[in-house]
């Protein structure tokens, strides 16, 4: 396994404990944030997140 | 024109806009340019992933959930998070194995037959056909909304119908070009990116001018919907709003596995990939492409639920522009819905066909067909790509019946649901088939058939009792009042949501059943691995055969051509199962290779009888493989034979044994061509002697031998009973009872030089093709030989007469060098004897002539004695001068004869007379005797003289005094032998012939000076060897000498010829 994979492996982990409850249950109140919100504002800024992290992590090793 | 003409005009353009692109990517693969093999490509490919599930249904459920559609999104971004990882080992190994379906990879992973994979098909296509439907569905519902229409009731009216036959076709054409599953179809990925293009395109057009055409922006849509109760609890989950916690966990599991299993995903994620680190880019690049096509659902929802009174939330995306009178964009999103709808239909359809045909379809089709079977050697791959067509047609209208019977009273993502929530059925199987040494078949079918069972029973039983199909009596009270059993809350559970309810106790039968089965049955840890290929022995000609018959010649030649030139029969076995298992199916595979390599009864029940005639004739071609290598190894040492000899016969005698000994027939001949025209038994193995000679005869069309000769045909006698041609015949079968026989040509170069034969007496035979092949090229191998052999032969035969001849010159010239050597001696040798010889009497002459000169002799006594003295010698000069003379006459064969009849005594007088004075210096006295019936002499009369006065004075000077010299004459054989004996000391025999040459003399051992010029007797022997005689001479030492020499007689001119010169 190259260490991109590992990397991105590790990422799924922590996709796993942000997108799912118990952490999820915290942004779970009906709050908004910029007029938006904040569930949603989250999972979007988390999914976003995690695309432009793998995206960076998959750049670490050249082929 | 009416709106449906130009939605219709729409739509059938976009298809042919997707056939073109399809087309031309297809061609430049041809040419050699993969537009695919891409990363990026790859990645949006995937993107299939997004039906008009995503396109309307997410909106939809956006609308009435909130939230709800995101974890369908959510788990595949995280799945491909692990995609260099998990998802890599998974494409490799799928590709490395020829995996071309998931029933494909749980037949690899858990071992043949073919009921784990028929089972697994018929999970996929019962749980895909509603998912089909429901893009159909969306297609025509879509349609309909854009022309304003009322939903047609008939099939011919129907959109949808119109679009499945399209799809059902371009399926076909791009998606089933080959019977190589295994094989990408680029022209069917390039339309399905073009398709995921449009429809991202489309959606963020659409969104954007929702969100902010309509909506007002962000900002303004959010407060809004936050104001609204309604609308607020769609931010949240749980209580209250449309999805709680575990469905949200659930249908995240859900789609994870989907992404990965549904047979389209699969389809492109395995079968399309062209290199496995393009899944490097797609673990970013496709969550990308997810989080763009779902940025803006949430806001249009809400723009929908805000502004869109009591239209279908489905169909927002068509609806919100049609009420803002924008057609235009109202075309748009439609042509978005039907690219994200067509994209999937085609992959689905396509993948679902491979699948069916491979599990067990093909073998089902030869079950129903004999014709597929005989004759076995047919080419049934483009049959079997017909079948292929049809089935993906059948898939796209199965679809397509199910959307016109039960999918009207379904929303999207219900039945999309559905469907995912039958793909989760095979994780157990593929994960730990994956990664747990102790799996088993058993346990995987068991799990499979009750996880399956489950989803009927929770999920698809309660979807019939929604459409109206069955009593709701069922839901609520359960099956024959049962309540534990209520579909919806099996065994009292309660609290969750269908779908999760359904994926709990689905999945808990499912790995229950999987480990129960699993742990009873799996006996060792590689108990159900793959069976290896046993080894065998296959040749690559038979191979590319076996698979001409499945995949058509082409695809045969590219498989088998790729390997090395010396691959290793278990390497070509190996590519032969791998194609045919992407062609077939694994299980059909296997049983065909099996059944190549065994007897058929073997397997008889297992290979459904479908393949028994392909594994007969393999069976067969087996037989004559052996036998084929057998005569090759005949015609190996034939040719071996041929090349260690270059003598004919033995290299005959070699060949003619080793026909005998290899094939057995007792009886061969070699016939050739000889130089005066007739066929000639040359070598023969067990003919008899007379036959050899009798059967020499020029080529006739008489004999079969001559026929065979003449027309350069083998000639074939398989039972002797029934010949033609009975000449010679009796003659052979005097000495052996021939049953049969076969004459080959033996042709080189184009010529026909001999014939061979081989006879039998072992009855009639039957003498088949390659036999009569066999021995016609080991007919022509031995002419070449036998040609080359005579060359070698003349070529030999003629450097031999050349050494001769160059040895006889050599010796010759040896000779002609030894004698001009001696001759030079022997001139050297005359010159400076003759020098001495001359000098001799002119030194007497000189001193003599000089004492009378200056001294005054006197006494005249002395005075006379003195000029008595150079009288002499001046006359021994003279004497010596004239032989001289005669003697380079005679070299220069300017010697002439004048030959005349004559008496012999009158010349034996005059002879006598000359010699008188020496007779009578020594007191010799001289005999003469002739013979009076001897007849006249032809010969020369002086030189007769000449030679006899020679004899006489030698006789003289070896005489002792007063000695006796006799002259004889008598006749002898023709001739006249005259001899002259003397008294002297004799001459040693070894010098005897010596005497005759120039200059030697026999020197007087009481004499000190020679007692000649030497001259005389060569001068006789040429005389005499002139006049046509001999002259010799026999001695003994102390006994005297007799010198013998014969003339010839004088013939009367009429009596015959004459001696002359």
């Amino acid at each position: 396994m190259t260490k991109s994979s590992r990397r991105l492996a590790a990422l799924f982990v922590i996709g796993i404990v942000a997108l799912y409850p118990p952490l999820l249950e915290a942004f779970n109140r009906p709050a908004s944030f910029l007029g938006i919100p904040i569930l949603p504002l989250y999972l979007f800024s988390a999914w976003g997140a995690l695309v432009l992290v793998s995206w960076i992590l998959s750049r670490g090793d050249t082929p | 024109m009416n709106e449906t003409f130009w939605v219709a005009l729409l739509g059938i353009g976009y298809l042919l806009v997707l056939f073109a692109i399809a087309y031309a990517t297809d061609k430049a693969r041809e040419s050699g340019h993969s537009l695919v093999d891409n990363p990026w490509v790859y990645s949006v490919s995937l993107a299939v992933y997004c039906t008009s599930w995503t396109f309307y249904g997410s909106v939809g459920q956006a609308a009435t959930t909130g939230l709800g559609f995101l974890p369908i999104y959510l788990g595949p971004t995280l799945i491909f998070l692990l995609g260099p990882s998990l998802l890599k080992r998974l494409v490799s190994f799928c590709r490395a194995e020829g995996v071309t379906s998931l029933p494909d990879l749980l037949e690899v992973l858990y071992g043949k037959g073919w009921a784990l994979g028929a089972l697994a098909t018929t999970v996929m296509v019962v749980g895909i056909t509603p998912y089909i439907g429901l893009q159909l569905k969306a297609v025509g519902y879509t349609f309909d909304l854009l022309t304003g229409r009322s939903a047609a009731s008939g099939i011919l009216g129907d959109a949808s119908f119109w679009a499945a036959l399209a799809l059902s076709i371009f399926a076909g054409l791009f998606g089933a070009r080959s019977l190589v599953a295994s094989e990408r179809h680029e022209g069917m990925v390039a339309a399905v990116v073009f398709e995921s293009v449009v429809k991202l395109g489309v959606f963020l057009v659409l969104g954007l001018y929702i969100t902010y055409g309509i909506g007002g922006g962000l900002s303004h849509i959010f407060e809004k919907a936050v104001a609204d109760p309604n609308l607020a609890r769609l931010f949240l989950l749980g209580d209250g709003s449309g999805v709680s916690m575990p469905t949200w966990v659930s249908l995240s599991i859900l789609s994870a596995s989907a992404v990965v299993l549904l047979p389209r995903q699969f389809h492109m994620l395995v079968v399309e990939n062209v290199q496995p680190r393009h899944l490097r880019t797609a673990s970013w690049a496709f969550p990308a492409y997810l989080l763009l096509i779902n940025v803006l659902v949430l806001p249009v929802a809400l723009v929908g639920r805000l502004y869109g009174g009591d239209l279908v939330p489905d169909f927002y995306m068509i609806s919100l522009p049609l009420t803002r009178g924008h057609t235009g964009l109202a075309f748009l999103a439609f042509l978005g819905g039907f690219s994200a709808a067509t994209s999937m239909v085609i992959v689905e359809a396509v993948a679902l066909a491979t699948m069916i045909l491979h599990h067990p379809g093909v073998a089902v089709l030869g079950g129903l067909f004999p014709g597929f079977r005989n004759p076995a050697n047919r080419d049934v791959s483009a049959h079997l790509l017909y079948a292929k067509r049809a089935v993906i047609l059948g898939v796209v209208l199965l679809g397509y019946a199910f959307k016109r019977s039960i999918g009207e009273s379904h929303t999207l993502v219900a039945t999309g649901l559905l469907s995912f929530s039958v793909m989760i059925q095979f994780v157990p199987a593929v994960l730990f088939g994956l990664c747990w040494k102790g799996r088993s078949r058993t346990g995987a079918l068991a799990g499979l058939a009750a996880g399956f069972g489950v989803w009927i029973y929770t999920l698809l039983l309660p979807s019939f009792v929604d459409s109206g199909w069955m009593n709701e009596t069922f839901l609520t009270q359960g099956p024959w009042g049962i309540e534990m059993l209520r579909p919806r809350e099996l065994f009292g559970l309660h609290g969750f949501d269908t779908w999760t309810h359904a994926i709990i106790w689905s999945l808990l039968f499912n790995m229950g059943t999987y480990f129960i089965f699993s742990f009873l049955t799996s006996h060792s840890a590689d108990g159900s691995q793959r069976t290896e290929l046993p080894a065998a022995w296959a040749t690559k000609a038979e191979l590319e055969g076996l698979l001409t018959q499945f995949v058509g010649a082409r695809m045969a030649q590219e498989v088998l051509g790729a390997l090395p030139e010396r691959s290793s029969p278990q390497l070509l076995l190996e590519a032969t199962e791998r194609c045919l298992a992407s062609a077939l199916g694994t299980p059909s595979a296997h049983m065909i290779i099996n059944s190549t390599l065994a007897w058929p009864r073997e397997h008889a029940v297992e290979i459904l009888d479908v393949f028994g005639g392909v594994s007969q004739t393999l069976v067969e071609s087996r037989d004559a493989l052996e036998r084929r290598l057998r005569e090759l190894m005949v015609l190996h040492e034939a040719s071996h034979a041929l090349s260690r000899s270059l003598n004919i016969d033995t290299l005959l005698q070699e060949v003619l044994q080793l026909i005998k000994r290899e094939f057995g027939f007792e009886h061969l001949g070699v016939r050739l061509l000889d130089e005066d025209g007739l066929l000639r038994i040359r070598s023969h193995v067990g003919l008899s002697d007379e036959y050899v000679k009798i059967s020499a005869m020029p080529p006739t069309r008489d004999t079969y031998f001559g026929s065979c000769f003449l027309n350069a045909r083998p000639v074939v006698v398989g039972d002797t009973r029934e010949i033609s041609k009975p000449l010679l015949f009796s003659k052979l079968v005097k000495a052996v009872p021939i049953s049969a026989f076969i004459h080959a040509p033996m042709i080189y170069e184009g010529r026909v030089i001999g014939v061979l034969t081989a006879y039998t007496s072992r009855g009639a035979m039957h003498f088949t093709d390659e036999f009569v092949e066999l021995f016609a090229a080991l007919a022509n191998q031995l002419a070449m030989a036998t040609t080359n052999a005579r060359l070698y032969g003349e070529i030999q035969a003629y450097s031999h007469a050349m050494e001769e001849k160059v040895a006889r010159r050599t010796a010759e010239l040896e000779k002609a060098n030894t004698r001009l050597l001696e001759l030079d001696r022997l001139k050297s040798d005359f010159l400076s004897t003759v020098s001495h010889e001359l000098r001799t009497p002119l030194t007497s002459i000189r001193s003599f002539s000089e004492i009378l000169l200056r001294y005054d002799v006197n006494d005249a006594e002395k005075r006379r004695k003195f000029i008595d003295i150079i009288h002499n010698e001046a006359e021994r000069l003279t004497r010596m001068i004239n032989d001289l003379l005669d003697l380079s006459k005679i070299e220069a064969g300017r010697l002439e004869l004048f030959p005349e009849p004559l008496e012999l005594k009158p010349v034996f007088a005059r002879s006598i007379g000359t010699s008188q004075p020496l007779f009578a210096e020594k007191g010799i006295n001289v005999i003469s005797t002739i013979e009076e019936s001897l007849p006249q002499v032809f010969a020369d009369a002086d030189r007769l003289h000449q030679v006899l006065t020679n004899l006489l004075a030698n006789a003289v000077k070896f005489s002792p005094e007063g000695g006796t010299i006799r002259l004889g004459g008598k006749m002898k054989d023709g001739f006249a032998l005259i001899s002259v004996t003397d008294e002297g000391p004799g001459i040693p025999p070894d010098r005897l012939e010596r005497i005759f040459e120039r200059f030697h003399q026999v020197r007087d051992p009481q004499q000190s000076s020679p007692l000649g010029t030497g001259l005389g007797l060569t001068i006789s022997r040429e005389i005499v060897d002139k006049m046509g005689g001999k002259i010799w001479g026999e001695s003994e030492l102390g006994e005297g000498a007799v010198f013998f020499f014969t003339v010839p007689l004088y013939k009367e001119p009429n009596g015959g010829s004459v001696q002359t010169t």
